[in-house]
C-alpha cells in the first residue's frame, strides 16, 4: 500500500519507536507511583521524552511539557482551562473539530463570546482581520499553525503580536505541524502549544501533549492521582503534575520519546524538506492534468519553495472533475492501492470557505517515509481517474 | 535483620520530573547519591527525594546551581 493519508496518521514509523514500546511494556513500572527500579526507569524514560519534546517544540521547559492522549484532549485541556464565563475568544476558520466543538460547548454553556477569523475563497487569513477582531478584553485566540485540509501555514509570531496586543493568550494547534515544520514556541511567542504524537511525530497513538508557558494560568479539567502533594484536596500546583492527573501512558509515551530523539537527529528541517520536495512534485505534476481542482494558496509557482523554511505543509486537497470525492479514494484505495482521506476532514469552516462543504475534497498527505516514487504512482493514478472521467453509476 | 540507620541529607522536589532531572544531574557531576521514596517524617511535596552523604550537599548544590530548585533539604537519620 501507498499510504497518503499521513495527516491523519503515521503508517510507517522508525523502527527504535515499536522498540521502545515493546522495552517499555516488557519492564518499565508507573512513573511517579514508587521508588523502586521499575518506576524509577519509568520515570527516566518519561522525563527524556519530556525533554526531548521540549528542545523539538522550543518549549520554555520541560516541565511545561505536559502529556495527554492526543491533540484533542491537549486543546480541550487549554480551552476548557483557560476560558472562563463571559469571556471572548477568537478562533479561525482553520480549525478542526477538536478546537471548535470545545468553544460551541463554551458558547451554550457559559455565554463566551465567540467570533471568527475568517479564510477566504482561496482558504487564506489576512492578518489585519485578526487585529480588528481581538478586541481589548480577549481571553484566548486560538489559531492553528498548519491546516490539515490545504497544507498552508500560519504566522505563528505575528498572531501572538496581535493576540498579546490585546491582552489575549495565544494557543496554537500544531497537530499537522508537529515533528514536520520547524516550530519555536519560545521564537513565536505562543502562550499554549497542542501537539498529537502520532502523526509527523511518528510516535504511538494516545500519545499527545499541551505546553504551557510560565504565567498562563490553566485550571485542570481532570483531577486526581499525581504520585506527588498526595496530601492535598486539589491539583498540585507544579507543572506537569498541574495538569497530569492518572497514571500516564508510559509505553506510549517512551515510542513518542524514542521518536522524537529520531526527528532531533534527522532534524525537523530537513524533514521539511523532504515534505517540501514531495509537495513540489506532486503538485508540479496536477498542473498537466485535466479536470483537476486544487484547494488552498496553492504554491502553483514552484520556484517559491526553494529557499523558503516553512511556507507550506505535507499536504494538498483536491477534487477530480466527474469524481465525487468519497468514490475518488476509493478508487485509489481499490484500483491503485493508494491510501488517501476523502469527506470534509473534520474542518467544516475550512470547507465552507473553500466552497467545499458539500462536495467534500481528496487529501493527499505526505509524511517523513513518502517517497519521489510514491507521489508519482499518485500522479499516475489519477492522470488515469481523469481519463476515465468518473463512475458511471452502473457499479 | 535490622537496617542501621545512618545520617542523611534528603532534597525534596517539587515534582517527580524535577527529581529525575536531579538525579540526571548529580550522575553527570559524579555526586554519590540516589532517589528514594520520600521518607513520610518529611513533608514534601514529591514521593521522590534525593539521599545523599551530609557531605556531598555542596557537591549537590554545585550540580543543579542554575539547573533546579530544590524544595528543601533536611538531615535526618534512616
Amino acid at each position: 500500500m501507498i499510504y497518503l493519508n499521513c495527516a491523519a496518521t503515521s503508517y510507517d514509523r522508525p523502527p527504535c519507536v515499536a522498540q521502545a514500546v515493546a522495552e517499555a511494556m516488557a519492564g518499565l513500572g508507573s512513573s511517579g507511583r514508587g521508588a523502586g527500579s521499575a518506576e524509577l526507569g519509568a520515570a527516566r524514560v518519561v522525563a527524556r521524552a519530556r525533554d526531548a519534546l521540549a528542545q523539538l517544540m522550543g518549549a520554555p521547559a520541560s516541565e511545561r511539557v505536559v502529556f495527554c492522549a492526543n491533540a484533542t484532549h491537549a486543546l480541550n485541556m487549554a480551552i476548557l482551562g483557560c476560558v472562563r464565563p463571559g469571556d471572548s475568544v477568537v478562533a479561525t476558520d482553520w480549525d478542526h473539530n477538536s478546537v471548535l466543538r470545545p468553544l460551541y460547548g463554551l458558547q451554550r454553556s457559559q455565554g463566551v463570546r465567540l467570533s471568527f477569523w475568517g479564510a477566504d475563497k482561496r482558504g487564506r487569513l489576512d492578518l489585519e482581520d485578526l487585529e480588528r477582531l481581538c478586541v481589548p478584553g480577549t481571553r484566548l485566540v486560538v489559531v492553528t499553525h498548519g491546516s490539515n485540509l490545504t497544507g498552508n501555514l500560519l504566522d505563528v509570531a505575528a498572531c501572538a503580536q496581535i493576540a498579546h496586543a490585546a491582552g489575549a493568550w495565544l494557543l496554537v494547534d500544531c497537530a499537522q505541524t508537529a515533528g514536520a515544520v520547524p516550530f519555536s514556541m519560545k521564537e513565536t511567542g505562543a502562550d499554549l502549544v497542542a501537539f498529537t504524537g502520532h502523526k509527523a511525530l511518528l510516535g504511538p497513538q494516545g500519545t499527545g501533549g499541551l505546553i504551557v508557558a510560565p504565567g498562563v494560568e490553566v485550571e485542570p479539567v481532570l483531577t486526581g492521582g499525581t504520585g506527588v502533594a498526595s496530601g492535598l484536596p486539589h491539583q498540585p500546583d507544579a507543572y506537569p503534575e498541574h495538569l497530569e492527573a492518572g497514571t500516564l501512558n508510559g509505553h506510549g509515551i517512551a515510542g513518542l520519546g524514542a521518536a522524537a530523539r529520531w526527528l532531533l537527529e534527522r532534524g525537523v528541517e530537513a524533514v521539511h524538506r523532504h515534505d517540501l520536495g514531495l509537495v513540489r512534485r506532486f503538485v508540479g505534476g496536477l498542473r498537466t492534468l485535466e479536470g483537476v481542482t486544487v484547494y488552498g494558496d496553492v504554491p502553483w509557482d514552484l520556484g517559491q519553495l526553494d529557499g523558503v523554511a516553512c511556507d507550506h505543509g505535507a499536504t494538498v486537497a483536491l477534487n477530480l472533475a466527474g469524481w465525487d470525492s468519497s468514490e475518488a479514494a476509493d478508487e485509489l484505495e481499490q484500483s491503485f492501492g493508494i491510501a488517501v482521506r476523502a469527506g470534509l476532514h473534520c474542518a467544516p469552516r475550512m470547507h465552507q470557505a473553500l466552497g467545499t462543504a458539500r462536495t467534500g475534497a481528496v487529501r493527499f498527505s505526505f509524511g517523513a517515509f513518502t517517497t519521489p516514487e510514491d507521489v508519482d504512482r499518485a500522479l499516475e493514478a489519477l492522470a488515469a481517474m481523469a481519463a476515465e472521467g468518473g463512475a458511471d453509476g452502473t457499479d | 535483620m535490622a537496617r542501621t540507620k545512618r545520617l542523611r541529607a534528603i532534597a525534596t522536589f517539587s515534582s517527580t520530573h524535577d527529581a529525575i532531572e536531579a538525579e540526571a544531574l548529580c550522575q553527570d557531576a559524579c555526586v554519590p547519591g540516589r532517589l528514594i521514596p520520600t521518607p513520610v517524617s518529611i513533608r514534601a511535596t514529591c514521593g521522590l527525594s534525593w539521599s545523599m552523604d551530609p557531605g556531598d550537599r555542596s557537591a549537590f548544590a554545585n550540580a543543579i546551581r542554575g539547573r533546579l530548585v530544590v524544595e528543601d533539604i533536611q538531615e535526618i537519620m534512616i
